[in-house]
């Protein structure tokens, strides 16, 4: 769906690249995550990603299409929701996805459906001055899915919900993906990268430093051990085990039968500590 | 509050210094001044040319043109202030010490301090017409007002800057109330009475004849002016933002 | 389809906004104005009317609208939809020439003005308030705020103003022939006086030629400012 071979970008006035070379593939129907701390790329790779920035190097196809030669049909199939909501705060709910899907030649989705979708049935006349942060970041999703695009970029799609429409957005994200979309997020959020993509790259500083599936690189970075805390006495102590022998270990079985336990966790890495680990950066 | 005074004006003095509005706000007042100074070689040119005598409205251009920069100087800092309705400064600023009304008492102050500064410069400056020293600050004052009142008008109705800039257009109509008491030589030109800038002009011609009927003129102008700014306050501080 | 979504958009906008009502108030002010002028000023005072606010409205308020858009991000997302620049381009200038269109026609029948040459007027009108429009785009591509669009535009908009000294009789070149300004003073003015048709002819034409070139700045400076700002 997307292919990126050795993307470079120099912001005009800067010295340094702003990308230094990034190659990635994204398979048709994947979720796909970019995660870096900001100022990494992210935002940058996306938007050539677009067809909004335009003097890069490299070679970039997307949806089958070199983006050096885009018109602007290329949009036809492509969904985007920015970060920050982009809507006529004058027009209610309903006027604006109206207006927004009439450019479009191809077939469009009922946008009350949509509204309905991330619960706001309510809403669709109420101007959108009147929204709350939540709802706009809603129903800019609403308006990238009105032509259902073959492929969406979603920048931070949960930024400022709640946890409620947070849940409630992963799960039509996770919709879009059972229905054959391409979707690729754009993230800082190690939870939302975890539960959602099949594949996350992380970039710093211009570049990919890895691609894999979150759990694979949970897997391959984290401990084989298991941490158990206990009890003995008033004392909380800590003690790990090798997993691959932990069931002929004496001192475990003591444990388990002596003391009172309190928590036992398998020590596979989190997403975030990969991150740390790899990239030797913090997210924030 | 004197912290927030002081915040409040260096953002200003920045706001207006990076984007050279200050340029606009002093252009124009600059242009009318020189116009002004070239009224007598304007006369003369018109008299040869067309054979008309452009003297006779002398004070109609002074009163007229010196009113503009009150008009300039309230659009310039209503827009800023839609500005910063959008930054979400002003509803910061109403849960500091300063309040809603701190706030606005000093945006209000700038734009009355330049508009009346320059049409004391334009009137005297320029020593087109004789008008009494007695008088004139206290039509400067109701000048002052017009530039307050065209700043809140705009921020207490306008939502946002592109219908800022429509109501501006219905700003200038505040002003007509002098064209027609100049020009209209007949008692209907009193139908522009509820107009503040009526009481300018007409403060204008009874200055300028010495009679003491302007002392009426600024008694009422200076009335209706405060009036008209107490209604519009009233809206500002009724918005929900 | 694109195109007419835009214009009605654009026209909702400027109706929510308030330009509607505005105008109207203002077509009434400008009738009474009229009105009450002795006959020989009513003729020369309507083309100061149009050529000050009506027909350039475009002018005035483009500004703020295309920073009102980039500061809500609409901008960004209309041209993430197939919606063409030269489209989007065309609304703005539409929807605007409709309401100065609108405006112009109320206020002459209003006053009830005779008029002769109306085509030749009409032609004036229409590519003069998009000329202006397109004008006004130029400026606001890099504007900042809308203090900062009018001083960027206003150095310009004053500069090519000059033939209005031509028109109110106190200074005249045949330089001012070079100026879109001249023609739009022409065209206007063609309903109570009389030209001579190379005059018109000219003022037609090269009204036209400004509406291109006009056209073809504001595409470069948005395709290079707001579309694809690097």
């Amino acid at each position: 769906m997307i292919k990126v071979n050795d993307l470079k970008f120099t912001y005009p006035g800067n010295d340094q690249l702003t990308l230094t070379g990034l190659s990635f593939e994204v398979e048709e129907g994947e979720v796909f995550g970019f995660l870096g701390p900001s100022g990494a790329g992210k935002s940058t790779t996306q938007k050539i990603l677009i067809g909004i920035l335009k003097n890069f190097q490299g070679d970039v196809s997307v949806n089958n299409q070199n983006l050096k030669s885009l018109n602007s049909d290329f949009y036809e199939h492509i969904g985007v929701a920015f970060e920050t909501p982009n809507l006529y705060s004058k027009f209610t709910a309903l006027e604006n996805l109206n207006f927004f899907s009439n450019f479009y030649a191809g077939t469009t989705r009922d946008p009350r459906e949509l509204l309905a979708a991330v619960g706001l049935e309510q809403d669709g006349n109420t101007r959108v001055s009147d929204f709350s942060k939540g709802m706009k970041v809603r129903l800019n999703f609403c308006r990238s899915l009105l032509h259902d695009p073959r492929l969406i970029f979603l920048d931070e799609p949960t930024a400022g919900l709640d946890p409620v429409n947070l849940r409630k957005m992963e799960s039509l994200i996770l919709a879009e993906k059972a229905r054959g979309k391409t979707v690729c997020i754009t993230t800082h959020d190690m939870h939302v990268a975890d539960t959602l993509c099949d594949r996350v790259a992380f970039i710093v500083d211009g570049h990919v430093s890895l691609i894999d599936a979150p759990r694979e690189l949970k897997l391959q970075h984290g401990e084989r051990n298991l941490e158990v805390e206990y009890r003995e006495g008033e004392a909380l102590k800590k003690d790990a085990f090798s997993m691959d022998e932990v069931g002929g270990d004496a001192r475990f079985q003591e444990i388990l039968r002596q003391h009172y336990i309190e928590t036992i966790h398998s020590r596979e890495a989190s997403l975030e500590d990969v991150f740390v680990k790899t990239t030797g950066r913090n997210l924030a | 509050m004197k912290k927030v005074i002081a915040t409040l004006a260096r953002g200003d003095l920045k706001n207006i210094l990076r984007d050279s509005t200050l340029v606009m706000a002093v252009f124009g007042p600059i242009a009318i001044l020189l116009l002004l100074y070239l009224f007598p070689l304007l006369e003369v040119l018109i008299l040869e040319r067309f054979d008309f005598d452009l003297s006779q409205y002398r004070l109609f251009a002074l009163g007229f043109l010196s009113l503009i920069p009150s008009m300039l100087f309230g659009m310039i800092f209503g827009f800023l202030m839609l500005d910063e309705r959008d930054e979400d400064i002003i509803s910061f600023i109403s849960i500091t010490p300063l309040k809603k009304t701190g706030y606005l008492t000093y945006k209000l102050q700038m734009p009355m301090l330049f508009s009346a500064g320059f049409f004391l410069l334009l009137l005297h400056g320029t020593g087109l017409v004789e008008l009494h020293l007695i008088h004139t600050p206290f039509i400067a004052v109701m000048v002052a007002l017009e530039a307050a009142i065209g700043a809140l008008f705009l921020v207490s109705y306008a939502d946002n800057k592109v219908e800022g800039l429509a109501f501006s257009k219905l700003l200038g109509i505040m002003y007509l109330a002098v064209p027609v008491v100049f020009l209209w030589h007949s008692p209907w030109h009193w139908i522009t009475a509820w107009m503040p800038s009526f009481w300018i002009a007409k403060a204008f011609i009874h200055s300028n004849e010495n009679s003491s009927l302007v002392w009426m003129d600024i008694g009422l102008g200076l009335v209706l002016h405060f009036a008209v700014l107490t209604f519009f306050l009233r809206a500002f501080l009724k918005r929900p933002k | 389809m694109r195109l007419t979504t835009a214009i009605s958009q654009d026209m909702r906008f400027q109706f929510r906004h308030g330009f509607y009502y505005v105008y109207a108030i203002l077509s009434v002010m400008y009738i009474v104005v009229l009105r009450f002028l002795p006959d020989e000023m009513v003729h020369s005072a309507l083309t100061l009317i149009l050529f000050t606010d009506i027909c350039t409205l475009g002018f005035f308020f483009i500004g703020a609208i295309i920073l009102l858009e980039r500061g809500q991000n609409i901008t960004e997302s209309l041209f993430v939809t197939p919606l063409r620049l030269s489209e989007y381009l065309l609304s703005k200038s539409i929807s605007f020439l409709i309401l100065s269109t609108l405006s112009a026609l109320i206020v002459l029948v209003g006053a009830a003005i005779p008029v002769q040459n109306f085509l030749w007027f009409i032609w004036g009108l229409i590519l003069s308030s998009v000329i202006y429009t397109l004008f006004g785009i130029v400026f606001a591509t890099k504007a900042k705020h809308v203090n900062d669009y009018f001083v960027r535009a206003l150095g310009m908009g004053l500069f090519i103003s000059l033939p209005l000294l031509g028109h109110l009789g106190l200074f005249d070149t045949p330089l001012f022939y070079l100026f879109p300004t001249k023609s739009t003073l022409i065209l206007l003015d063609v309903i109570g006086n009389a030209y001579s048709l190379t005059a018109k002819l000219y003022a037609a034409i090269s009204l036209l030629l400004w509406t291109l070139v006009f056209a073809y700045l504001a595409y470069y400076r948005f395709e290079k400012h707001v579309r694809h700002p690097a």
